[in-house]
C-alpha cells in the first residue's frame, strides 16, 4: 500500500462527491428531518422516569448515533455498488488492493462525516441545552468517528457476502432496525425486557449513544471508558474480517 | 520473444470448463482477435491474462511476465477495456484520464499533454470538460480507449469493444482501432463475437467455441483454406445428368446437392461462374439463380465447428 494510491482514489471519491451537490442536500436534509420531526412530537409527551430533562436533550444524541449508523452503511453500499464496477477497473491498475479499499473507505468517511457534521451542528446549536462546551463536541466527533469507522467495516464485511446492491440494502433494513432501536437511542435500555436488554448491551451502537449523551449532556449509564474500549474493539475487529473478505472477494 | 504466450491455459469454475487447453502466441505489434460466439470463453481467457482471475493450470506470459508469479509487472505493462462501460459519469473526460494517469503514476507535465493528445485522437478534444453521463455509447467507449493508452501500454486488451454500439458507430471504432495499428507498435487482443469485425481489424483469429481454440490464422488464410471460391446455382427442377456434369469437371474441387440447388467449391470463381451458365443451358433445367461469393469467417466457423456461427449465437 502506498500513499499516493490512497490518496488518488481518495480524490476521486471526492471528486464526484462534489459533482453532485443534490445527493449532498438529500443525505443531510432527509435524515435530520425524520429525527427533528419525531423529536418535536414525542419532546410534549415523553419524560424520562429519574431526568431531570425534555425528551429532545435525551433523544438528541441518540438521533446522532442513528444518523452516524445510517452513513456508515451507506459505505457498504457504494463498495458493493461499485464492486461490478470501478472496482474492477481498478484491479487492473498495478496499485495494492489495501490502498484501493483504504481509500475507498477514508473518501466515504470523509463525506459522510462532512454531511454529519453539519447535522450535528443543527441538532446541537439549535436543539440542545447543551453547557459541555467545545471538550463535548470534540467528544461527540470522535464516537461518531469510532461509530462510522467500525460500522463501515461491518458494512464491508456483509457486502463482500453479497453480489448484488439490492440483497445488500435487503439485509442492511434487517440490521439497522433493531440495531438502531435497541441501542438506547430512542427510549432507555432498562424499560426493556430481560432478553432484549441483552441484545442492546451485545448492540455496539448502545455504547456509541451512550459516550455521545455522555459528551453532550454529561448524562450516562455505562463508564465511558468502557464505551470507548467497546467500540475500538468492535471497529477492529470489523476492519479485518471486513478486508479479509473483501480481498477474498475479487479472487477466482 | 512473443509479446503474448499462452500454453495449455485452463479455467475450471466450480461444476464447468470455462477455457480448455488453450494455447497461443502473439507476435508484437499485432493485432490478434479471439473470435466466438457468446460464453466460448474469450472473456475469461482476458481475465486471466490482464491477472483479474487465476488460470487452474497452465502457462502465459505477456511481455515476458508470468501472469501469475509477476502479476504486478503484467498490469504495468497493460491497458484494458472491459466490455460494459466503467466510468466516472459525473466527472469530466479530462477528469477521468486524470484519475488513471495519477493511479500509473504519470507526471502531471506529461500526463495533461498525453491527455489531450489523446482526446483529440479518439476526437472527444472539445468535450474534455464535458460531464461523461452526457456522452452516447461510441464516445464513452473511446474515452474508454483512450483511458486504456495512458500510460503507454505495450499490449491493448479490448473485451468486446463495439458491443451494443450501432453500425455506424461500429465503424467509428474500427477507424480508431485501424489507426492505433498503423500508427503505434502497440499490441492488441480483442474479443469479439462479430465475424466482420475480426475479419476488418485482425492480423490473426483464433475461433473459439466451448472453451477450446479450433482453428488459428490470418482471416485470408483461413478463407483461403476452404478450397476457394462458393457458387450457388439454383435450378427449378433436379436433373442427375447435369449434376455428374458438373461433378466431372476439373476445376470443381467440392459439390453438394440441396433439393434444386447445387453448391460447389471452385478455384477462380467469376471465371467459372461465366463458363457454368453456357454449359447449364445445354441440359433440360432452366437457371433460376446464380450466386457467386468468397468465403466468409462463417464458411470458416461452419466448416470447423460443423455449426453456423449465427445459430451459436443465440443473443444476436
Amino acid at each position: 500500500m502506498r500513499w499516493f494510491e490512497v490518496a488518488t482514489i481518495w480524490r476521486r471519491e471526492l471528486l464526484k462527491f462534489w459533482a453532485d451537490p443534490g445527493l449532498i442536500i438529500t443525505s443531510i436534509v432527509v435524515p435530520l428531518m425524520g429525527i427533528l420531526i419525531l423529536g418535536f412530537g414525542l419532546n410534549k409527551f415523553i419524560k424520562i422516569p429519574g431526568l431531570d430533562i425534555d425528551y429532545l436533550d435525551f433523544f438528541g444524541p441518540g438521533a446522532i448515533a442513528v444518523l452516524s449508523i445510517g452513513a456508515a452503511m451507506f459505505v457498504g453500499f457504494s463498495i458493493i455498488r461499485d464492486k461490478q464496477g470501478y472496482i474492477k477497473e481498478l484491479m487492473v491498475v498495478p496499485i495494492s488492493r489495501y490502498s484501493i479499499l483504504i481509500g475507498k473507505i477514508l473518501s466515504e468517511i470523509t463525506t459522510q462525516i462532512l454531511t454529519l457534521v453539519a447535522s450535528v451542528a443543527v441538532i446541537v446549536f439549535f436543539f440542545l441545552q447543551t453547557d459541555r462546551g467545545l471538550e463535548g463536541i470534540i467528544l461527540t466527533i470522535l464516537f461518531m468517528f469510532l461509530i462510522v469507522f467500525g460500522f463501515s467495516c461491518f458494512g464491508i464485511f456483509i457486502s463482500s457476502i453479497f453480489k448484488h446492491a439490492k440483497s445488500y440494502n435487503q439485509i442492511m433494513v434487517i440490521i439497522i432496525i433493531p440495531v438502531s432501536f435497541l441501542s438506547g437511542a430512542f427510549f432507555p435500555i432498562e424499560g426493556l425486557p430481560t432478553g432484549l436488554q441483552w441484545v442492546a448491551y451485545a448492540n455496539p451502537l448502545t455504547y456509541g449513544v451512550d459516550g455521545i449523551r455522555w459528551a453532550l449532556i454529561g448524562f450516562s449509564g455505562i463508564p465511558i471508558g468502557l464505551d470507548i474500549f467497546i467500540l475500538i474493539a468492535f471497529t477492529a475487529v470489523m476492519m479485518v474480517v471486513g478486508v479479509k473478505l473483501f480481498e477474498k472477494g475479487f479472487k477466482g | 520473444m512473443k509479446t503474448v504466450a499462452v500454453k495449455n491455459l485452463v479455467k475450471r469454475f466450480k461444476d464447468k470448463v470455462a477455457v480448455d487447453e488453450v494455447s497461443f502466441n502473439i507476435n508484437g505489434g499485432e493485432v490478434f482477435g479471439l473470435l466466438g460466439p457468446n460464453g466460448a470463453g474469450k472473456t475469461t481467457v482476458i481475465s486471466m491474462l490482464t491477472t483479474l482471475l487465476q488460470p487452474t493450470s497452465g502457462q502465459a506470459a505477456v511481455c515476458g511476465h508470468d501472469i501469475v508469479k509477476a502479476d504486478a509487472a503484467v498490469r504495468r505493462a497493460i491497458g484494458l477495456v472491459f466490455q460494459d462501460t466503467i466510468l466516472d459519469e459525473d466527472l469530466s473526460a479530462y477528469v477521468n484520464l486524470d484519475t488513471h494517469a495519477r493511479l500509473y503514476r504519470v507526471p502531471k507535465e506529461k500526463a495533461s499533454k498525453r491527455i489531450n493528445e489523446l482526446l483529440s485522437m479518439v476526437e472527444l478534444a472539445d468535450e474534455s470538460k464535458t460531464k461523461v453521463g452526457k456522452f452516447s455509447g461510441g464516445m464513452k467507449r473511446r474515452l474508454e480507449i483512450a483511458r486504456g493508452l495512458i500510460h503507454r501500454p505495450r499490449v491493448l486488451f479490448l473485451d468486446e469493444p463495439t458491443i451494443g454500439l450501432d453500425p455506424k458507430t461500429r465503424r467509428m471504432i474500427w477507424e480508431h482501432i485501424i489507426k492505433l495499428r498503423e500508427h503505434t507498435d502497440i499490441t492488441i487482443l480483442l474479443t469479439t463475437h462479430y465475424l466482420e469485425e475480426a475479419d476488418t481489424l485482425c492480423d490473426r483469429v483464433a475461433i473459439m467455441k466451448n472453451g477450446r481454440i479450433v482453428v488459428c490464422d490470418s482471416p485470408q488464410k483461413l478463407k483461403h483454406d476452404l478450397g476457394g471460391d462458393l457458387i450457388r446455382i439454383e435450378l427449378d427442377r433436379r436433373d442427375k445428368r447435369l449434376e455428374e456434369k458438373i461433378n466431372s469437371l476439373p476445376y470443381v474441387k467440392k459439390i453438394k446437392i440441396r433439393g434444386n440447388a447445387i453448391n460447389l467449391t471452385v478455384d477462380n470463381g467469376q471465371k467459372r461462374a461465366v463458363e457454368l451458365i453456357p454449359l447449364i443451358d445445354t441440359f433440360p433445367p432452366t437457371l433460376k439463380s446464380m450466386n457467386l461469393r468468397e468465403p466468409t469467417l462463417d464458411d470458416v466457423f461452419l466448416y470447423h465447428t460443423g455449426e453456423r456461427f449465427s445459430s451459436s449465437n443465440d443473443l444476436h
